[in-house]
């Protein structure tokens, strides 16, 4: 695949995620690279070169105001916001083509057919769904996908062209501010703007395999068996798994975004979960799970509550006045100013955010679009 | 094989704008044949023979279960999910392409190339806009567009074919029991829905063209020129305007949905809007707007409020068993049992 590169987006936490989609990856294309941006820090718990894959680090990356950046968002809000920022270097770094693939997947066999769209297109999507439901619970579970996004982010692919670099930097601007949850003001972290991408940008292709991107949210409609190590999916071969949602520590489900499905209803593809689940035990999942987010504390080791990223967020360029957000020892730091902000009292305190809460839902019921 | 259709659907109190657009658009296409569904009743307000389109009723185009949808949708949801069953209806007919445009649209030249891409794909949809915005809240029209649709269904054209089919079966079970404005739930009317079309059914063409369907939401991209004979988007003759959100008694607004552009800062546009105005008042806005919806009260007379159409849905297959919604003289009616209920004022 002379020259492309793949890539993830991991924390600390989730390395061990990370660990096994790389070794899954170059398993099936040991002459591509593969890349873990990491959205934390090292801070001495594993050793960069020791890991199957090549780490990249936030400050390496070029995104403006880092501090600010690192702030405003939570622990998932970042790592989905650095997409964009993530394939952009990549292409700047030479790389003729970059496929993305989100970190809890696992590679089953050679995405060939998915990345060579690439030589020919310069972006590649992957839908949730390839096919209508059926009956109103169908119509239950289109809704759902309408909420969170037609597109999956799993898979991505830009090629170095005007027209991906042109989609990567709108998507970049977008996520700088926009990557939220909040449906009902048209936000789902960063996949929700994919749904722009084929109005916006000519040469975008979609991924129509059955065999690619099977998840819990198109199990039902896909047959998966197995037979020794192959895997066909409707008689397609099997190549790329999703566990959106799975905790290998609830072994009996298979997503907690869905009650519907489990171990014991989903098949033939149960025996892929638990796979899963083994290829992460032993990549030191249990001991992985419990490293510390570095942007999860000031630096006086106090943790910074959503209240905190929220307050900060509204304050916008104001914020500037801070530096650091994380910093602690001036009084005129954002940790001291929002303390006084939010008020001495713990009762107030409470009070203050339960009402904000409030008004927030109030303002996502009304929120009414201007439309046609 | 017939070859082509063109549809629109409006309730009587919109009948003008649906006269302006036939009007408009068989100036360019007189051998076209031109249909309006009407999601009312005639009454006797006008005569449909000395209308310049063809009118449907909705008992014509074979929407599934029309007692009850009639009384469960308001005027606008009936409006709108009768869209995908006039299309079918005019497949099924035996034209072989059906082009529907929304009744607030004016045809200011020949749609020929148009209809070239209808003819050559199961499926057309045009985006709301075309590439990413810039400048001064673009990020909120943007995410405007994400919470109302990607693509616009003031423009949908199909062509016979079992993908054709197929999806407007689907879009007609969507809108059948999804037509609302919910967007916190993934629901605003018909529109949404669009967004997973490209993705169902692999015939469909998105057709990015800055010529059609100039409308609020991409004006600010559209450089429109107009003379006394013209119209031309970005250099190029436009195809169709869509007024939407455009009130003609509103003197100073282009549409009730942006607070953003108004008359005086259009640009050129402006003529378009003072034009299409006049259009609609010599085509009897002033005397339509005041018709009446046949499905608006019971038939005593008392308006239909939102709350019985909400409780109508909410009992499902239940509701069967009152009949004719519509009726008050049984004590069994649905009228009766909302009254019974302290649902409706005496």
């Amino acid at each position: 695949m002379d020259g492309m590169a793949a890539a993830t987006v991991a924390g600390k936490s989730s390395i061990s995620l990370a660990r096994v989609l790389a070794d899954s990856f170059r398993r099936y294309h040991p002459d591509i690279p593969f890349f873990v941006l990491l959205a934390d820090e090292v801070d001495g718990y594993f050793e960069p070169d020791s890991e199957p894959f090549r780490l990249l680090r936030l400050v390496d990356l070029g995104i403006p105001n880092l501090p600010r950046f690192r702030f405003q968002y939570s622990r998932q809000e970042l790592m989905y916001a650095v997409t964009p920022v993530l394939l952009r270097h990549l292409l700047d770094q030479g790389f003729p083509r970059v496929a993305f693939l989100k970190q809890e997947s696992l590679v089953l066999r050679e995405l060939t057919p998915a990345l060579e769209l690439l030589r020919r297109r310069s972006i590649v999507l992957t839908p949730h769904l390839l096919n209508p439901l059926s009956g109103e619970a169908g119509a239950g579970r289109e809704l759902n996908i309408l909420q969170s996004g037609v597109y999956n982010v799993g898979f991505l692919g830009v090629a170095a062209t005007p027209t991906a670099r042109a989609f990567l930097s709108w998507w970049e601007a977008r996520l700088y501010e926009h990557c939220r949850h909040d449906v009902a003001h048209g936000m789902h972290f960063e996949q929700r703007w994919l749904d722009l991408v084929p109005a916006f940008f000519e040469d975008v292709e979609v991924v129509r395999d059955p065999g690619f991107n099977v998840a819990h949210w198109n199990l039902p409609e896909r047959a998966v068996a197995i037979d020794g190590e192959r895997i066909t999916v409707d008689g397609s071969e099997g190549s790329f798994f999703r566990f959106s949602g799975f905790d290998p520590e609830r072994p009996s489900d298979i997503t907690r975004y869905s009650s519907r499905l489990t171990m014991s209803n989903v098949g033939a593809a149960a025996d892929i979960f638990r796979r899963y689940r083994t290829l992460l035990e032993a990549a030191g999942y249990h001991e992985t799970k419990t490293w510390p987010y570095a942007y999860g504390y000031f630096a006086n080791g106090r943790p910074v509550a959503e209240q905190a990223r929220y307050l900060y967020r509204r304050l916008g360029d104001e914020a500037a006045r801070f530096g650091d957000p994380f910093d602690t020892a001036s009084s005129d730091s954002f940790f001291n100013w929002s303390r006084r902000q939010m008020g001495g009292l713990g009762r107030m305190k409470r009070y203050w955010w339960a009402l904000h809460r409030v008004v927030r839902e109030i303002r996502r019921a009304l929120a009414s679009p201007p439309v046609s | 094989m017939k070859d082509l259709a063109v549809a629109t659907v409006v309730a009587k109190n919109y009948l003008s704008f649906a006269r302006v657009l036939a009007q408009s658009f068989l100036r360019h296409h007189p051998d076209i044949p031109l249909f309006v569904l009407l999601s009312d009743e005639v009454d006797g307000y006008f005569d449909p023979g000395a209308e310049p389109f063809r009118l449907l009723r909705l008992a014509d185009v074979g929407i599934p279960d029309l007692p009850r949808i009639r009384f469960r949708s308001d005027r606008k949801q009936l409006a709108i999910a009768s869209k995908p069953h006039l299309l079918s209806h005019l497949l099924d007919r035996g034209f072989g392409s059906v082009v529907f445009l929304d009744p607030d649209i004016l045809v200011l030249s020949d749609l020929e190339e148009l209809f070239a891409w209808v003819r050559r794909h199961a499926i057309v949809l045009m985006p709301h806009l075309l590439a990413p915005l810039s400048g001064q809240g673009s990020v909120e029209r943007e995410l405007n567009i994400l919470q109302s649709g990607v693509y616009n269904g003031g423009f949908v054209g199909v062509s016979a074919g079992w993908t054709a089919r197929a999806f407007l079966t689907w879009w007609g079970e969507r809108v059948y029991a999804h037509c609302r404005h919910d967007v916190a739930n993934g629901v605003y009317f018909d529109q949404r829905w669009l967004d997973l079309a490209p993705v169902f059914f692999p015939g469909l063409h998105v057709l990015r063209d800055p010529t059609y369907n100039v409308a609020h939401w991409n004006l600010p991209e559209r450089s429109i020129s107009i003379t006394e004979t013209s119209v031309t988007t970005d250099g190029r003759p436009c195809r169709f305007f869509h007024f939407s959100g455009f009130d003609p008694d509103d003197g100073h607004a282009v549409t009730r949905y942006s607070l953003r552009l108004n008359l005086s800062n259009v640009g050129p546009a402006a003529e378009l809007f003072r034009r299409y105005r006049r259009l609609l008042e010599s085509a009897g806005h002033g005397e339509t707007k005041a018709w009446p919806y046949a499905y608006g009260s019971f038939d005593n007379g008392i308006p239909v409020p939102d709350a019985a159409r909400r409780a109508y849905r909410e009992l499902g297959e239940a509701a069967g068993r009152f009949g004719n919604p519509f009726e008050t003289a049984s004590p069994d009616s649905f009228f009766h049992w909302l009254r019974r209920r302290g649902a409706l004022r005496s």
